[in-house]
């Protein structure tokens, strides 16, 4: 009878990203600055400086810097990301990824030890929208406090 | 005498240790009856007057007796005309050939007696051309895809601006028409072993324009040829080049192998 309202979840388990061949691959060792945009799917495991756009799946791997916005059909964060995110569809937020912007997406699912930090908004098309401001304890701070 | 055929022959042909060669195929050019007016590249003769007096003289098909660096130069002075090319590889620097799926001695011959003619694209860069690719190992550049955004390995490595319209059908690649593709391959740190072990998916980019772009001046390769420049405009002129090949054949034959 009552429709539980979307929950964020705090751990998931999602399959590896194995890049198809029509993948555009940033590796690691390789930087981009300017305004990337691609309709396939993109990984990206070096650094990206401006902006990123594609309307498929991004893929940001765990060595991989990214001082960008993005905007994106679905993506998985395991890497570093300064700025902001919209993503139409499912983001994954892995443990290692530490974001520092603000995030839209329909929905989005977070690992535990992932860091964050800055708006977020969930939902949207269902009319359902949730809004909350995200900042995680990092590492360090978690150290001070047991001191 | 074909008065359609017209032959350059570079001058290193001269030496002694490519004359059973040159026999073989002279020979095999009179039995397909596509033999012509002969043009010998020498140090003072310009190849474009050259080029002119063959094409005037109603040469059709030109073709190219040497090696590489022998091809780019006949190609380079043909800017006014619009001919066939063929091309008998001799020499030592032959990668076009290959690419072209044409081998040496008299199967060159029957590969340029058949006539199967493709349009290739080829690249253009600045005021020049180039057929293959282009290797920029200068730490300094950096290349400006499309207008829109820069990419260049972090510390040391490469970049090669390559044709993709001459794919190398023997490792399996495949043909890309009407695009260059640029790969970025960044150094990779260690002993072989963990370079093998850190192989990661290739950095490969497709794109129409491009520019190569140092902040001093810097230093490429094209066609294995050094340039040196601030900036390098990179294009593509999509079929402009006519040339006999051998590709339908390596095709067919790794289809039957497969």
């Amino acid at each position: 009878m009552f429709k539980s309202p979307k929950k964020m979840e705090t751990e998931t388990t999602v399959q590896p990203h194995v890049p198809s061949q029509a993948t555009t691959v940033i590796a690691r060792g390789v930087k981009v600055e300017g305004d990337f945009n691609s309709d396939g799917d993109v990984l990206i495991e070096g650094e990206v400086k401006g902006s990123l756009k594609t309307t498929s799946d991004l893929s940001v791997g765990g060595e991989s810097v990214i001082a960008a916005d993005i905007k994106a059909g679905t993506a998985t964060v395991s890497g570093r990301v300064d700025g902001n995110m919209i993503i139409d569809a499912q983001l994954v937020v892995k443990s290692s990824a530490n974001i520092h912007g603000d995030i839209v997406a329909e929905t989005m699912s977070v690992e535990k030890g992932a860091q964050l930090e800055g708006k977020v908004s969930i939902g949207g098309s269902s009319g359902t929208t949730q809004r909350t401001e995200v900042r995680t304890e990092t590492s360090e701070e978690k150290d001070k406090d047991k001191a | 005498m074909n008065p359609a055929f017209a032959y350059f022959y570079d001058e290193f042909l001269n030496e002694k240790k490519y004359e059973k060669l040159l026999n073989e195929v002279e020979a095999e050019i009179a039995n397909k009856n596509i033999g012509g007016r002969i043009a010998r590249l020498a140090m003072f003769r310009n190849p474009q007057e050259m080029m002119e007096d063959l094409m005037l003289g109603g040469a059709k098909n030109i073709v190219v007796v040497g090696d590489d660096t022998t091809l780019k130069k006949v190609i380079a002075s043909s800017q006014n005309f619009d001919p066939v090319f063929g091309y008998l590889p001799m020499g030592k620097s032959n990668d076009m050939a290959d690419l072209l799926g044409i081998q040496r001695g008299k199967v060159a011959v029957d590969i340029l007696a058949g006539r199967y003619i493709e349009k290739l694209d080829i690249g253009k860069i600045n005021d020049g051309f180039f057929l293959k690719e282009i290797l920029i190992k200068d730490p300094r550049s950096r290349v400006a895809i499309e207008g829109q955004f820069e990419i260049r390995p972090s510390e040391n490595g490469m970049m090669v601006i390559r044709n993709v319209s001459l794919p190398d059908i023997r490792h399996g690649e495949q043909e890309t028409i009407g695009k260059l593709e640029l790969e970025v391959i960044p150094e990779v740190e260690g002993t072989r072993r963990e370079k093998r072990e850190a192989q990661q998916p290739k950095t490969k980019l497709a794109f129409h324009q491009s520019r190569i772009l140092g902040d001093a001046e810097i230093t490429i390769s094209v066609d294995g040829q050094t340039l040196r420049g601030q900036a390098f405009d990179v294009t593509l002129i999509p079929k402009k080049l006519k040339c006999i090949t051998g590709r339908r054949f390596i095709s067919r034959t790794e289809k039957l192998i497969a």
